[in-house]
């Protein structure tokens, strides 16, 4: 961070001065942030999608009022992830833990490749055992769950707990690094002039609390080998010009299945769920007169 | 502290003890009682401005550790003169700021403390000492720093 402009400058240079009452302004107001993010939990309840709806008013917000409507046609649950800039890798975190607790062969192949993840990272050259050990956490949770000692609740209870949700985060956000250090060469152009992909990482993925851009979402996509669908719920449309995104491009949208579908709303990512087959085209059984 | 917190610190405590890296010197009166400040010894590197000096870092971790940096000074009754270094003991240290991650942890503060040392050329405080120390924070971690220079 050397910058030549600064070096010349005079001995108060070394540090922004900043008044104690500007401190304790600066304090109060990071606490009601923190304050407000704490009120709602980690991952929500499912709710039905009109709690979405309901969030809007037709008069002051017709363009979000109208797109909540649309969506509650075709998504019928929504739960809300806490906006705590881990929004996106705690919705794909519980997203996936969702399928997995109802796919036995797929919860098998993950375990496996969750150690794989661990031989990669240590590989890359990550600092051995700290990140090891958030890689044994989480994969000692998710073989909990395969052996069924963590329960359905048991995992939304672990899931809203600070401490345990936040390690078990961190290996998501290890791997999204590692994915992306092992393809440096594909992603390093993307990144601002002067940052090196290493840097990135370590700033923007493997801190907590930040935010995941594109390239963030992206690697961890493909770190995890899974398939998404984000629905984009602003003024604009989603990238590809359509109301979402299927990740990772390139397949035919008509025929794309995500396994987890997000709501984007400025800044923010949530959970939404299509109805399960049968609730939405109720298939008309015989019925026995 | 929370559970989790706990547990990696003595984890971070065991691997210090078991690996006893060069340079530092590792209190044996950290327990798990007290996991919440420990004090480390740094001893200054052979054929260094310190060589041979030791100097005392207090950590303070807090409940979010290791997601949030621990908050790292210098204390005691020598404080090692160097251009990032204040005399009340407070590191500019990006990593003890801005760029910490959770996997960084007290060894690779240690280190990257003692090789800041290890490459001094000269033995004196930053230029603004003595307005920083007159106006600072009692934490570090409330202070803005500007990093005005990686190569030292």
């Amino acid at each position: 961070m050397v910058n030549d402009a600064l070096e010349n400058q005079p001995t108060t240079a070394g540090i922004v001065t900043t008044t104690e009452d500007e401190l304790i302004l600066q304090d109060q107001q990071m606490k009601r942030i923190e304050d407000e993010q704490k009120a709602s939990p980690l991952v929500g309840e499912k709710m039905p999608c009109a709690t979405l709806v309901a969030l809007y008013d037709q008069e002051t917000a017709p363009a979000f009022f109208e797109k909540a409507n649309e969506l509650a046609k075709v998504y019928s649950h929504i739960r809300f992830i806490r906006g705590d800039g881990n929004c996106f890798i705690r919705a794909i975190q519980v997203g996936l833990v969702e399928i997995l607790l109802n796919d036995k062969e797929r919860l098998v192949k993950f375990i496996a490749s969750s150690k794989e993840w661990t031989e990669r990272l240590v590989k890359l050259g990550f600092p051995d055992w700290t990140c090891t050990d958030f890689c044994e956490f989480f994969i000692e949770f998710i073989e909990k769950v395969r052996d069924g000692v963590h329960q359905r609740e048991d995992v939304f209870r672990i899931f809203n707990d600070d401490n345990t949700a936040n390690y078990l985060l961190m290996f998501f956000r290890l791997i999204t690094s590692g994915y992306l250090k092992e393809h440096a060469a594909e992603y390093e152009p993307f990144l601002d002039e002067g940052m090196s992909l290493a840097q990135y990482c370590e700033t923007e993925i493997e801190a907590m609390w930040k935010e995941s851009d594109h390239l963030g979402i992206i690697a961890l996509v493909r770190a995890l080998n899974i398939r998404i669908r984000i629905e984009y719920m602003d003024r604009n449309a989603a990238p590809n010009g359509g109301t979402h995104h299927n990740l990772p491009d390139g397949h035919d949208n008509a025929t794309f299945t995500p396994d987890i579908t997000l709501l984007y709303r400025p800044g923010h990512y949530d959970l939404i769920y299509k109805a399960p087959l049968a609730e939405t085209s109720k298939p008309a059984l015989p019925t026995v007169a | 502290m929370s559970d989790a917190a706990a547990r990696r610190l003595m984890k971070e405590l065991n691997q210090l003890k078991t690996e006893n890296p060069a340079g530092l010197l590792i209190d044996n009166t950290i327990t798990s009682h007290d996991l919440k400040q420990w004090k480390i010894g740094v001893v200054g590197a052979e054929g260094t401005l310190y060589a041979g000096e030791v100097f005392t870092l207090q950590f303070t971790f807090g409940p979010q550790y290791p997601f949030n940096s621990p908050e790292v000074i210098f204390v005691g009754d020598t404080i090692p003169a160097h251009p990032h270094i204040y005399s009340n003991g407070h590191i500019c240290l990006s990593i003890l700021s801005d760029d910490w991650t959770p996997a960084l942890s007290v060894q690779s503060v240690c280190l990257s403390i003692l090789s800041m040392l290890s490459s001094s050329k000269e033995k004196k405080h930053p230029i603004d000492d003595a307005i920083y120390v007159r106006t600072c924070n009692k934490n570090p971690s409330k202070t803005r720093w500007w990093f005005h220079d990686d190569s030292v």
